[in-house]
């Protein structure tokens, strides 16, 4: 019998346990995949040239199992490890609908490989849906998260500026900002003079650009620059679970950790109502097994922890457990993403850069804060970055030979990127259920996915373009590429929203505190919790959620409310 | 200076290209790539003489090793064993063959008989040819693959091995601490210094 279960260690799993073991609990954490050695299993210090294959994962294996997969920008040789075989991992989707569910099984999940942007929903964010009356309204504010994301972002480490936006609060312990370099600057300086409603600022990451003495008690140092932070960073300077939460975690001597531990269901006692435990199947050799607990914490990741609360359907709950709002699995929600305008900016300075900065820029929301938008609600941001180009040839461009070969030891001209994430409705029609007709090798039923973007995303993308082309125009530069629509949902890897959080049990699975309304010990503080999705990357928010509902979880239990 | 900036456009365009898939290619032709997949080196010893002349005009030794001086064609032959699909072998041996093809039909000679100086005339021309614009693609694209494709050229085979060729060897030690500059290390991070006419770009192995 421990005192509390997590389910999944990734990005907010990881959080929660080291919150709940910080304060004396004795927690289980339930991990699906295998265990991860940094020292074996990161390959940050391979050199380029020692990969075999030229970074690039055989084009057979590709195809046959990492089809999904290897739609992410960080899959590679390098990582392919990280990522779940499609192969082995299938859900169905309908005709014409694709998602691209990008996945890691293994401790730590996707926080190895994340992107590491970490931003604060705002006031305005929270309020959105009692605003316009899309979704449900959230049970929280801003005042109630700000305490923990000024824990988390001290914890983790988030580098950034003090923007002073009250679209995208910072707060006191932020580390310092990477510096834009000069293009970056002059491309500020355009944006801000000729938009003057719009800013431009770096983009606040979770790497360490100078480890703080907590930092380093963990074993993390500061950055090296490398910007290979998706194969692990052996420096701990990246946050991901293995860097932080599961050390820290560890240090209380109140964590076990077992792996290979594939959740089939929560398990409810009739009488009480309450969660006593789950059931869990062993990834390898299919045995079942039951664990017991006084809190369970469900950070499996938005689709999973909806399909393991579907799949603990009894003859009490014939449609899953806590689902008496028939809401979980529904309101499926991503970020619009890959929305890139790309330009070069022929007027950039005789300057060049050192180092592999491990982040960019970032051009907060504005659409309906400081400017109008054209037709639709809620808004978008933009990450992206000047690079200056030169180095490797390209294949497309004419010319062969010593000149071609000496032509490479030239710098090249500036270029600049920025693309669009944008905020996605919740609409209970993009929804998760159960497969009726397919199971996965442990006998469990495949998520089915059935997810598009609306008309509100559809009119904000053309927005988002032509913004992006008249920005980089602005900053005097031409446009060479532009995206004409969104990746398909999932891709922006931000998927959330199917165990919401709301102020009324017929519309929502989840109170302020992240505790299931029909279950008094069942917490969700994954990217299932979301009401609404922002436009932020959103992993910063799952682990002040995370923290906060551990904190009051507690509380509830030392006060024998649960 | 439109000129070059139609340059600039074409040659990200192109770069962009190789993310490309390829086509459906005949039975036959896949089953006589899966015949070979034993073989110590994939290429016939004429094939990687063709290809190691190919390379080798494309990135000559100059005051660093070329791309046979790096070792490109073990390397390439490698990946054709190792890495390409049924469809890309054929697509990459295919091209191999074109040139000789061509050397042929222009000197009577495989391209590899060829001096170097008649190899890089004959090559540039190809080069030129094979860059030109090309009909549209039939291929269905999803949204990412079509952000990324560009223009179509007349000659992708063409470009999917000069592509190969200039990867392998830019991905080389040599090519990277040599002709470019690579730290994998780098330690701090310097948003701004004085370009000299030393200054080399960084070996990218990130966005910056």
């Amino acid at each position: 019998m421990f005192d509390a279960i997590v389910i999944g260690s990734g990005m907010s799993g990881g959080i929660a346990a080291k919150e709940l073991c910080e304060r004396g609990l004795k927690v289980l954490m339930l991990e699906r995949g295998k265990d991860v050695d940094p020292s074996k299993d990161f390959t940050d210090m391979t050199m380029p040239w020692e990969f075999p294959n030229n970074m690039q994962v055989p084009e057979e294996e590709t195809a046959r199992d990492y089809a999904v997969q290897s739609q992410c920008y960080a899959f590679s040789e390098a990582t392919k490890k990280f990522w779940v075989k499609d192969s082995e991992h299938p859900y169905s989707t309908p005709e014409g609908k694709p998602f691209s569910w990008i996945r890691g099984y293994h401790v730590g999940g996707r926080s190895i490989m994340w992107g590491r942007q970490s931003y604060r929903m705002s006031e305005m964010d929270l309020a959105a849906n009692a605003k316009d009356g899309h979704g449900c309204d959230w049970p929280i504010r801003y005042s109630d998260l700000e305490p923990w994301y000024d824990h988390i972002e001290k914890f983790i480490g988030v580098a950034g500026d003090r923007d002073g936006l009250p679209q995208l609060p910072d707060g006191p312990h932020l580390l310092p900002a990477w510096e834009m370099n000069d293009a970056e600057k002059q491309f500020k300086a355009a944006i801000e003079s000729k938009f003057s409603t719009r800013k431009v600022i770096m983009g606040r990451n979770a790497n360490l650009s100078v480890a703080q003495p907590h930092h380093e008690a963990l074993g993390r140092t500061s950055c090296q620059n490398r910007s290979i932070c998706e194969r692990g960073c052996s420096f701990g300077a990246a946050h991901s679970t293995l860097s932080s939460s599961l050390p820290a975690a560890r240090l209380t001597g109140n964590l076990t950790l077992v792996t290979d531990a594939i959740v089939h269901s929560i398990i409810q006692d009739p009488k009480t109502g309450k969660a006593t435990g789950v059931r869990v199947i062993d990834r390898r050799t299919k045995v079942g097994k039951t664990y017991e607990a006084k809190l369970v914490f469900l950070n499996a990741s938005a689709i999973a922890s909806a399909m393991i609360l579907l799949n603990s359907a009894s003859d009490a709950n014939p449609r899953g457990l806590a689902n008496g709002s028939d809401q979980v699995g529904r309101n499926l929600m991503d970020h619009t993403y890959a929305l890139s305008t790309a330009g070069f900016m022929p007027k950039g300075p005789d300057t060049y850069y050192k180092g592999r900065r491990p982040t960019g820029l970032y051009i907060p929301r504005y659409r309906n804060v400081t400017e109008e938008a054209d037709g639709y609600v809620r808004g978008y941001g933009y990450q992206g970055g000047v690079m200056r180009m030169g180095g490797k040839p390209r294949a497309g461009s004419p010319g062969l030979g010593a000149e071609m070969k000496n032509g490479a030891h030239k710098l090249g001209p500036w270029m600049a990127f920025i693309s669009g994430f944008g905020e996605m409705l919740p609409n209970p029609d993009n929804r998760v259920t159960m497969n009726t007709t397919r199971k996965d090798q442990w006998g469990m039923a495949i998520p089915h996915i059935d997810c598009e973007i609306g008309a509100n995303e559809k009119a904000m993308t053309k927005q988002i373009l032509a913004d992006g082309k008249a920005m980089i125009e602005a900053a005097g530069g031409f446009v060479v590429n532009q995206a004409t629509k969104p990746g398909p949902p999932g891709l922006g890897i931000h998927e959330m929203g199917t165990v919401r959080m709301g102020r009324d049990p017929k519309t929502s699975v989840l109170n302020g505190f992240n505790q299931a309304h029909e279950v008094s010990n069942l917490f969700c503080t994954d990217g299932g919790a979301m009401s609404s999705s922002g436009c932020q990357n959103p992993s910063l928010t799952y682990m002040a959620l995370s923290a906060r509902a551990a904190h009051h979880a507690v509380e509830f239990l030392k006060e024998g409310k649960i | 200076m439109i000129d070059a900036m139609q340059m600039d456009r074409r040659a990200m365009m192109g770069q962009l290209a190789l993310l490309l898939g390829v086509a459906s290619l005949p039975a036959d032709a896949l089953a006589a790539v899966a015949k070979k997949k034993k073989a110590a080196r994939f290429l016939t010893p004429a094939q990687f003489a063709a290809l190691s002349a190919i390379a080798d005009t494309i990135i000559p030794a100059t005051d660093t090793p070329g791309a046979v001086g790096a070792g490109v064609p073990r390397l390439f032959d490698g990946m054709l064993i190792r890495w390409a699909s049924p469809a890309s072998k054929i697509k990459l041996i295919g091209a191999i063959e074109d040139i000789n093809k061509a050397a042929m039909a222009a000197d009577k000679k495989g391209f590899a008989a060829l001096t170097p100086a008649r190899r890089k005339e004959l090559l540039l021309a190809y080069d030129s040819a094979a860059l030109k614009p090309g009909p549209v693609r039939t291929e269905k694209l999803n949204a990412f693959e079509a952000m990324m494709a560009g223009p179509p050229v007349m000659n992708p085979g063409w470009v999917k091995l000069k592509g190969l060729v200039i990867n392998l060897y830019y991905n080389t030690e040599v090519a990277m601490t040599k002709e470019l500059i690579y730290e994998h290390v780098p330690g701090k991070w310097v948003p701004s210094f004085k370009v000299t006419p030393e200054t080399r770009p960084f070996a990218a192995g990130g966005p910056f």
